[in-house]
Order: structure tokens, then C-alpha cells, then sequence
């Protein structure tokens, strides 16, 4: 007589395996998605140094232009090629998405002449899988440093 | 007494269970490798983002510290175009006047051996004085990174303003189906003028 497997071992079988593929492809998406994160964080981080780079050294060459470039005003940074003959936009909505493909990246200045101190926060932002991400650098830059 | 009997399996249930196991395996692999890929690019980048950095340091710090003019490939004349708004057209070549009026040649030299790869450069610098010849190689990367399209440009905002050096390259890495780069743009205000 042939002895086949019961209802109930082949119910636990397949739980027990449902369990370990569902656990398994968590896993593996979670990972994946990880790991995207940090390559998209990274690119975000260059692209932040970068622009905060090109900005210390505009200060640095010329510091009346700069406050006059740098104002109360936010600028939209598209490409490698830095210059603040950039679009300079009131609403950071209106810097498009251009920057590697999916960043937007832009920089917010507030300047206190009498003080002689500009304040300046660069933000790179994207958009992935739904969800939004931001890095930021903060930094405050006065006349006389060096 | 009984006699032992051995049932083995049929061949329609050989047939399922490699069918089943033909799915389940070129599935299973192309996770995998879609994993292992993605951790291979981003260790790369975080490479190209190590060493890209580390570059970037060492020409600021050469044009900084040793750098008091530009000039021409003749070490002639001081040859920076005056440009108010300038549009920087890059040139792989860089002559500098230091300050203790040696010369330094700033170029992209391929490092020998040539990697596979492709190739990597260094910056190499020399003296046009004689009493102080000298081949200075500098490492810009290893040659696991290669740095392209490295090129210089200079302006100056008036005369009497100091030299700008605008720098621009590629860092870049070969990844396993990627090629994964990241671009350096900065400029150096020499200190002397």
C-alpha cells in the first residue's frame, strides 16, 4: 500500500516554506534598496561639496560680488558647470530635475551686509521609489576669514 | 518474511522536479548577482569618491602653496587672459611660475605600466632652472581610479587680483557592467599676485 503525505504535513511544508521565501525576498529588497539609497546619498553628498566648494571660492575671489550675487536669494545649480548666471528662482519648484538625471540641486542665501556675513544652505534633493530625500550643508561665510 | 521494496520515483516526477528546479535556479542567480553588482558599484563609488577627494587636496594644495603665477609654456610672460565673466576653456597643460622662481609643468602623464584598465595619470611637475632640475611625479590616484579629462584654466577679475585656477576632471572606476564617474569642478586663487 502506498503511504502518501497528510493534509496537515503538506499544509506545514508549504507554510514553513512560504515563510522562508517571503523572509528571503524581504531580504533581498530591502537590501537592494539599501544599497541604491547610499549610491543616490553619496552622489547627492558630491554634488552638495561641490557647489559649496564653487561657492567659498567666489567668496573668496571677489567678496562684494559675492554679496551682491548672494542677496536673500535662491539659486538653482543644474549642472557641473557652476555660475550665477543660473536662473535664479523664487520657488525652488521651479528647479527642475536636471542634475544627474534626478537631482535638484540649489542653494539658499541669507546676507547680513552690515554684518558682512553671508549664510548659506546648499540642499541636493531626489525623489526614489516614491519616497523624497534631502542631504544638506549649512554654512556661515564673513569677510574677513581665510 | 517480507520482501524490501524500493520505490523510486517516475519519470514525470523527474521531469517536474527539474522543470521546478530550472525556474527556481536562473531566478535565484540573477538576485544574486542584481546584489552583488549593486555592492560592487557603490564600494566603487565610495573608491571614486575617496580618491576623487584626495586628488582634488593635492592640486589645491600644490597650486596653493607653491603656485605664484601662471604663465606661458615658454615660462615667459604671464599669461592669464583677464575675463571678468570667464568661460573657462580647460587644456591639459598648466605652466606655473613658483615662488622662488623655479617652474613647475602641471600635466597628465599616463603612469607606467599602463593599467589594463585603462589609463591612469599623475601630475608630473619640472624645473626650467638648471640649478634646480628636478621630476616631481604626483600621485593623484591609484590605478585602480583613473582620473580623465583632467584639464586647467585660468582668469583673473582684474590686474591687480591674483591668478584663478579652475580644475576640472573625471574620476572614474570600472564596475562590473558599470562604468561609475564622478566630475570635479573647483577653482584656487593663487595667494601670491
Amino acid at each position: 500500500m502506498k503511504k502518501s503525505f497528510s493534509l496537515i504535513e503538506v499544509l506545514i511544508f508549504v507554510t514553513i516554506l512560504s515563510l522562508f521565501i517571503i523572509t528571503s525576498v524581504a531580504i533581498v529588497t530591502m537590501s537592494m534598496h539599501q544599497n541604491t539609497e547610499r549610491i543616490n546619498m553619496l552622489k547627492a553628498v558630491h554634488y552638495n561639496e561641490q557647489l559649496l566648494e564653487w561657492i567659498g571660492n567666489e567668496k573668496e575671489v571677489d567678496w562684494n560680488a559675492f554679496i551682491i550675487n548672494a542677496g536673500d536669494n535662491t539659486y538653482c545649480f543644474k549642472t557641473d558647470d557652476m555660475s550665477w548666471s543660473g536662473p535664479i528662482v523664487l520657488d525652488k519648484n521651479n528647479c527642475m530635475s536636471t542634475l544627474g538625471g534626478m537631482y535638484r540641486r540649489y542653494a539658499v542665501f541669507n546676507t547680513s551686509p552690515s554684518l558682512d556675513q553671508v549664510e548659506v544652505t546648499v540642499y541636493t534633493e531626489w525623489q526614489e521609489g516614491g519616497n523624497n530625500f534631502s542631504t544638506k550643508l549649512e554654512t556661515l561665510f564673513t569677510v574677513w576669514e581665510n | 518474511m517480507g520482501k524490501l521494496a524500493w520505490k523510486s520515483f517516475t519519470l514525470i516526477e523527474i521531469v517536474i522536479a527539474l522543470g521546478v528546479i530550472a525556474l527556481v535556479l536562473p531566478a535565484v542567480f540573477s538576485i544574486f548577482f542584481s546584489i552583488l553588482r549593486q555592492q560592487l558599484v557603490l564600494l566603487s563609488y565610495q573608491e571614486i569618491k575617496y580618491q576623487g577627494d584626495s586628488a582634488q587636496r593635492n592640486i589645491q594644495n600644490i597650486l596653493q602653496n607653491r603656485a605664484a603665477f601662471i604663465t606661458d609654456s615658454a615660462y615667459a610672460i604671464v599669461d592669464c587672459p583677464l575675463p571678468l565673466t570667464p568661460t573657462p576653456t580647460y587644456s591639459p597643460d598648466l605652466y606655473i611660475e613658483d615662488r622662488s622662481q623655479g617652474f613647475i609643468h602641471l600635466y597628465p602623464t599616463p603612469v607606467s605600466p599602463t593599467p589594463a584598465s585603462g589609463t591612469a595619470y599623475i601630475i608630473a611637475s619640472d624645473s626650467a632652472d638648471t640649478n634646480k632640475t628636478f621630476l616631481k611625479t604626483y600621485d593623484l590616484t591609484s590605478k585602480d581610479v583613473t582620473i580623465s579629462n583632467l584639464g586647467f584654466s585660468c582668469h583673473r577679475i582684474n590686474e591687480f587680483t591674483p591668478d584663478i585656477v579652475s580644475t576640472r576632471y573625471t574620476a572614474s572606476k570600472s564596475a562590473v557592467f558599470n562604468d561609475v564617474s564622478l566630475i570635479y569642478t573647483f577653482n584656487v586663487r593663487l595667494r601670491d599676485y
